[in-house]
């Protein structure tokens, strides 16, 4: 699916120069559902972008389906974040003057997809999240939570082989997270690619393999058992309203 | 990716951004609108000036005090040998052969008092060609005679409006009597409304017999001007230079008058009215640019806000090409309606001057060309040009923005 080889990043603000990414190796295969995790600073994000093609790396090759991306156009990458990836942000990143609807559209456009096609895809993206009776519904009219399930929408409307999220969970509550989880889970039962970072534990459980990321390198990787974990504070509340309810 | 796609997506844009699409609308509107109406404006004011002048006639010389004439002939001074005076205007009669008519006129401002008000006034020393030479006519009563003239008679012909003024409604000025500053005149008739003519409006004239006037009004010989009818305007430079030798025999100094023809003094004037124009469309010009610049901040501004805007769709998949074409779209749709919003006001506010203002005003395509091609472009460049920039940026770069 993807192969990261020698993969290093080093931002260059003027006089100060960050090496984000060190020396960067490890392969993903069709179908795998990973979770990276480090402390903040650790390279992660930077990481992720460039799996997203959001951004190029400084040296090292990156395949994606067999194919060099560094060779690959400005205007090519746009295709392949378009048709081929799916990007979930930590800050949703929707904009906010388009409704639920057409936020989830944009991707289908610059896909050339039009008319009756493109907002019947739009919506039924919505209603895979539980979002139908919101579609008109602007940004900052929805919860948290409502507008990452947006964003999914979008990540997922073009039906990219890789979702990538960068924290998908990290500005949620337990109890949206939760419902994020449950979708990503889902996906990934469909036979979709995943890839997520996270700094919870609980979240990170879900994953069938971990990677640790430390100071830009890969400090850990393997498999793990897949578990379908709640965050601690949701089981909490369940458990105070069985209690509750008893 | 089709066109129409982007085009849709720019205009959304412009509807969710209402106050920054009307208030850079605005900036093209105001700068277009001003520029059109001022030169507008200047345009107008030649346009009447040339055809006063040319109302005069095509065949008309014209001899004025030059520089050093007038101090010699200064207040009080009786007909030394170099001054445009009545006894040259006789001379010129005399011997000009080209000359078909020769019309001296002086004037002075002073009180003209009827019965009902007094009023201050121009009262123009004239003879009695005057009226054909100029082609004004009379509504009432006569005008003077060559008699009057001769006997200086003290006969007034009152302009319409100076006439309405000062005698109350439904009298009939001729035969009363008015006073001109301390003497008493007779009204002899009344012109007929005609309205600006030449420099003056003669409806607000009192014409008087100039012999009358130089000894009873005015108290000295000064000619404002003398006035030659050339028997045919063919003759003109022939007729020029035959009272340029008369002048320069007579008074012995060519900087003593100056002597031109209809034709002299309509491009003279169009010169000045041509700097007048371009001054107008300068302060206009001014407006244009503030206009401009605002548009520049405005949009300067908005692209900075939607780095953002930028980043996410590129994040999603849209092409530069994709980027440039909804920033140029919106930018063109702004220029656009801005500049026939401002063409159209410009020249509503063109006419409501004439209309109202009672000026001439007269749009020239030159100034709707350059006002909108600038407002264009402004709006063009500010729109794109840092639209360009951010979509060069990597998609994470531009989702970094703040
Ligand atoms: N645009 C940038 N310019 C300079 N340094 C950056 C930039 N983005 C990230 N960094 C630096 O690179 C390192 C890794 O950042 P990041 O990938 O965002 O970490 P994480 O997502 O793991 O918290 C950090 O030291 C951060 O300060
Ligand atoms: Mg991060």
């Amino acid at each position: 699916m993807l192969r990261l080889q020698n993969i290093t990043k080093v931002y260059n603000n003027g006089r100060i120069s960050v090496q984000a990414l060190r020396d960067i190796n490890f392969h993903i295969k069709p179908g795998e559902f990973v979770a990276i995790m480090g402390p903040s600073g650790s390279g992660k994000s930077t990481l992720m972008n460039i799996l997203g093609c959001l951004d190029r790396p400084t040296t090292g090759s990156y395949k994606l389906d067999n194919k060099e991306v560094a060779r690959l156009s400005d205007a090519e990458l746009a295709e392949v974040r378009n048709k081929y990836i799916g990007f979930i942000f930590q800050s949703f990143n929707l904009l906010p003057k388009l409704s639920a609807l057409q936020n989830v559209e944009l991707p289908l456009i610059y896909a050339g997809v039009t008319g009756r096609e493109r907002a019947r895809r739009a919506r039924k993206a919505l209603e895979d999240v539980g979002l139908a009776e919101r579609m008109h519904h602007r940004p900052t009219e929805l919860s948290g939570g409502q507008q990452q399930r947006v964003a999914i929408a979008r990540a997922l409307v073009n039906q990219p082989k890789l979702i990538l999220a960068d924290e998908p969970t990290g500005n949620l509550d337990s109890k949206s997270g939760l419902e994020i989880m449950q979708i990503l889970d889902q996906l990934n039962k469909e036979g979709n690619t995943i890839v997520m970072v996270t700094h919870d534990p609980q979240v990170a459980a879900w994953a069938g393999r971990l990677i640790e990321v430390y100071d830009g390198c890969i400090k850990n990787d393997r498999l793990q058992e897949q578990t379908a974990r709640m965050p601690a504070e949701v089981e909490m509340e369940v458990e105070m309203e069985e209690v509750g309810g008893q | 990716m089709m066109v129409i796609e982007v085009l849709r997506i720019a205009l959304s844009g412009l509807q969710s951004n209402k106050l920054r699409s009307f208030l850079t609308v605005l900036g093209v509107v105001i700068g277009v609108t001003a520029v059109i109406v001022m030169v507008a404006i200047g345009e107008g004011a030649k346009s009447r000036v040339t055809e006063n002048i040319q109302g005069l006639g095509s065949n008309l010389l014209i001899i004025t005090p030059g520089r050093e004439g007038d101090r010699q002939s200064g207040f009080g001074a009786s007909g030394s040998g170099g001054a445009i005076d009545l006894a040259l205007s006789e001379y010129l009669k005399e011997n000009c052969l080209l000359c078909l008519g020769v019309s001296p006129e002086a004037s002075q401002n002073m009180t003209v008092r009827g019965p009902k008000t007094a009023i201050n006034s121009s009262i123009v020393g004239v003879t009695p060609d005057y009226l054909s030479a100029r082609n004004h006519s009379i509504a009432l009563g006569e005008f003077f005679t060559e008699a009057d003239l001769e006997w200086r008679r003290r006969v007034a012909i009152l302009g319409s409006s100076v006439a309405e003024e000062i005698f109350p409604p439904g009298v009939d000025p001729v035969g009363q009597y008015v006073k001109i500053g301390n003497v008493r005149f007779e009204v002899g008739g009344v012109l007929a409304s005609k309205g600006q003519s030449g420099f003056m409006n003669i409806d607000d004239q009192v014409l008087v017999p100039i012999t009358t006037a130089q000894r009873r009004l005015y108290r000295n010989q000064r000619l404002r001007a003398i006035y030659l009818q050339v028997a045919d305007a063919k003759l003109m430079n022939q007729a020029k230079a035959e009272v340029n030798a008369l002048l320069m025999e007579k008074l012995g100094n060519p900087n003593a008058y100056v002597l031109n023809s209809q034709a002299d003094m309509v491009s003279a004037m169009e010169d000045t009215m041509n700097t007048f124009t371009l001054l107008l469309a300068g302060i206009a010009g001014v407006s244009l640019l503030v206009g401009g610049i605002g548009i520049m901040n405005i949009m300067l501004v908005s692209v900075t806000e939607r780095v953002r805007e930028i980043g996410i769709r590129k994040a999603v998949g849209a092409k530069r090409r994709e980027i440039l074409l909804q920033f140029l779209s919106e930018a063109i749709a702004l220029s656009l309606t801005g500049g026939v919003i401002g063409i159209l006001l410009g020249i509503f506010g063109a006419r409501m001057l004439a209309h109202y203002g009672g000026w001439r005003a007269i749009v020239s395509l030159n100034s709707i060309i350059l006002a909108v091609g600038y407002s264009f472009c402004i709006g063009l460049f500010f729109g794109v040009y840092p639209a360009n920039k951010a979509s060069r940026l990597q998609p994470v770069e531009a989702l970094r923005h703040e």
